[in-house]
């Protein structure tokens, strides 16, 4: 290749990589962007009351966090996940009393865990289309800067809103260890059992201020 | 150096010990498949969280009481980096040659500069540390992960792993170190800081599981999944999971109402949001 050569094909080279930057980036940014932006949003909400976590209470954080539970994820849609085949055998109460169920125990379970702040920050790592549309995030958990867990988030669009609908913490999905648990007990003990655990996990979770 | 052979057996035993409580608190994941072993597994789980409630967690909390988390934080350097061989010889052997070499660099660059590996220099430095073991060498050799087990002192584990407590004992530069007087107390140093260390874990699991052992299992069997893959989120099981689920197994109960609501997604009203009964998918193109 003579310099001329090399040359031209540096300048194309350029010319593909100003054309990524100006168009092909901000295309491909529009279509995870808000997935991306709903992501974000939850996880300042997490920061920001684990911020304020003692003087907030455990009510208070609850209080924070269900309506950012319920803005970021399709907690019904989880739920429903989560029975496998068995949610085809639930009559509507049954369905409605344990979405009802697993919504406070979601809520509850943020707002025991993320009870104090100690130098956590969330940071975006990539985000990419996935099947079905949907969106995958992929962040990671610091702790003073340094790596405490990859948290990857399954986002899918949804009646015109982008809503979380699986949390994959280092390759470990949360979808995936609740429908193994509830469907288990399901099997051996049937739905009443299933439903009076998940009540008794909030009464626990939330030292009795709340009932399931 | 040469030892006689009941100190090697006692440092093997206590090696294992160590290994185990490790994994024990490391252990949790399903990327199921059946669990033919359950019955025992249950009973041997049962027994090893008493042997935890009543030993290892009382012990691994006076073990924070009375040391400061930097030292902790040393210590928990320089057991990992005693061990690190075990990677290194992992990597060759699953032909991850580059890896191999920046793990050779990493444990010279922590045994030397990081004083015996109380310090990790190595990562700032770009040598970030693998995890690499016998199991996921078989696994990237194509044998079969085998049943789940759960064993006693040890924790989750499957059939393919267990040669991985064996391979750990000899290589781990302790093993080779000689002298019982400072080997044993080490190791009982390692097992007591690995407990201490998954105390949150622990806890975790203690707080939120509803069906303990389950979570466990299936934590422990999706993690292996994703360190088998290299550390990469395994999407099609993700993807995969996200589908309309089949028709139940049994009908032991009442018989089915309906079939499962496909993609279409929420069916129900959401406590305190009727607005969002039903929310059709998005069109596709």
């Amino acid at each position: 290749m003579t310099r001329q050569e090399a040359g031209r094909w540096m300048a194309g080279a350029w010319m593909a990589a100003a054309w990524l930057a100006t168009v092909g980036v901000p295309a491909y940014a529009a279509q995870t962007g808000p997935a991306v932006a709903v992501v974000r949003h939850f996880q300042n909400t997490l920061i920001a009351v684990m911020k304020a976590g003692k003087p907030l209470g455990f009510k208070g954080r609850y209080g924070k966090l269900m309506p950012a539970v319920r803005k970021s994820h399709d907690v019904a849609y989880i739920a429903q996940l989560t029975l496998g085949p068995y949610w085809g055998r639930l009559t509507a109460a049954e369905r409605h009393a344990f979405v009802h169920a697993f919504t406070k125990l979601t809520v509850v379970t943020y707002a025991a865990q993320f009870r104090r702040y100690s130098g956590q920050a969330f940071h975006r790592v990539a985000s990419q289309m996935v099947a079905q549309r949907d969106v995958l995030v992929e962040t990671e958990l610091t702790t003073h800067g340094h790596k405490e867990a990859t948290i990857d988030y399954l986002v899918a669009p949804t009646g015109g809103r982008w809503e979380i609908v699986n949390i994959v913490a280092n390759g470990v999905s949360d979808l995936a260890l609740k429908q193994a648990q509830y469907t288990a007990i399901i099997r051996k003990k049937g739905f009443p059992a299933l439903l009076a655990t998940l009540r008794a996990k909030v009464a626990q979770l939330s030292h009795g201020a709340l009932k399931g | 150096m040469a030892v006689d052979a009941r100190c090697r057996v006692r440092r093997a035993v206590a090696r294992v010990l160590g290994l185990a409580c490790v994994l024990f608190l490391t252990g949790c994941a399903t990327a199921n498949g059946p669990d033919p072993l359950a019955p025992m597994n249950r009973r041997f789980y049962a027994f090893n969280s008493a042997t935890d409630r009543l030993i290892m967690s009382p012990v691994a909390r006076a073990y924070k009481t009375v040391t400061p988390k930097p030292l902790r934080a040393s210590l928990t350097n320089f057991f990992h980096n005693v061990a690190y061989p075990d990677v290194i010889v992992n990597d060759f052997l699953q032909g991850r040659l580059g890896q191999g070499v920046d793990d050779i660099g990493r444990f010279v660059v922590n045994s030397t500069i990081g004083l015996f590996g109380l310090f990790d220099v190595a990562t700032p430095l770009g040598l970030k540390a693998h995890v690499e073991d016998a199991g996921l060498t078989l696994g990237r050799w194509g044998v079969g992960r085998g049943p789940y087990l759960v064993l006693p002192f040890v924790g989750p584990d499957t059939l393919r792993n267990t040669p991985s407590l064996v391979m750990g004992i000899f290589t781990n530069v302790l093993y080779y170190v000689g002298a019982p007087a400072v080997t044993v107390p080490l190791t009982v140093f390692d097992v007591i800081n690995a407990r201490a260390n998954a105390s949150a874990s622990l806890r975790y699991v203690r707080e939120n599981a509803v069906d303990k052992y389950v979570f466990t299992r299936d934590a422990y069997l999706q993690h292996r999944n994703y360190l088998q893959d290299g550390g990469h989120l395994p999407l099609k099981a993700v993807e995969q999971m996200m589908m309309p689920p089949g028709p139940a197994p049994a009908p032991p109960d009442p018989p089915p109402l309906a079939d499962p609501a496909p993609r279409p997604r929420v069916v129900v009203t959401i406590p305190g949001r009727p607005d969002v009964a039903i929310r059709p998918p998005v069109p596709a193109g």
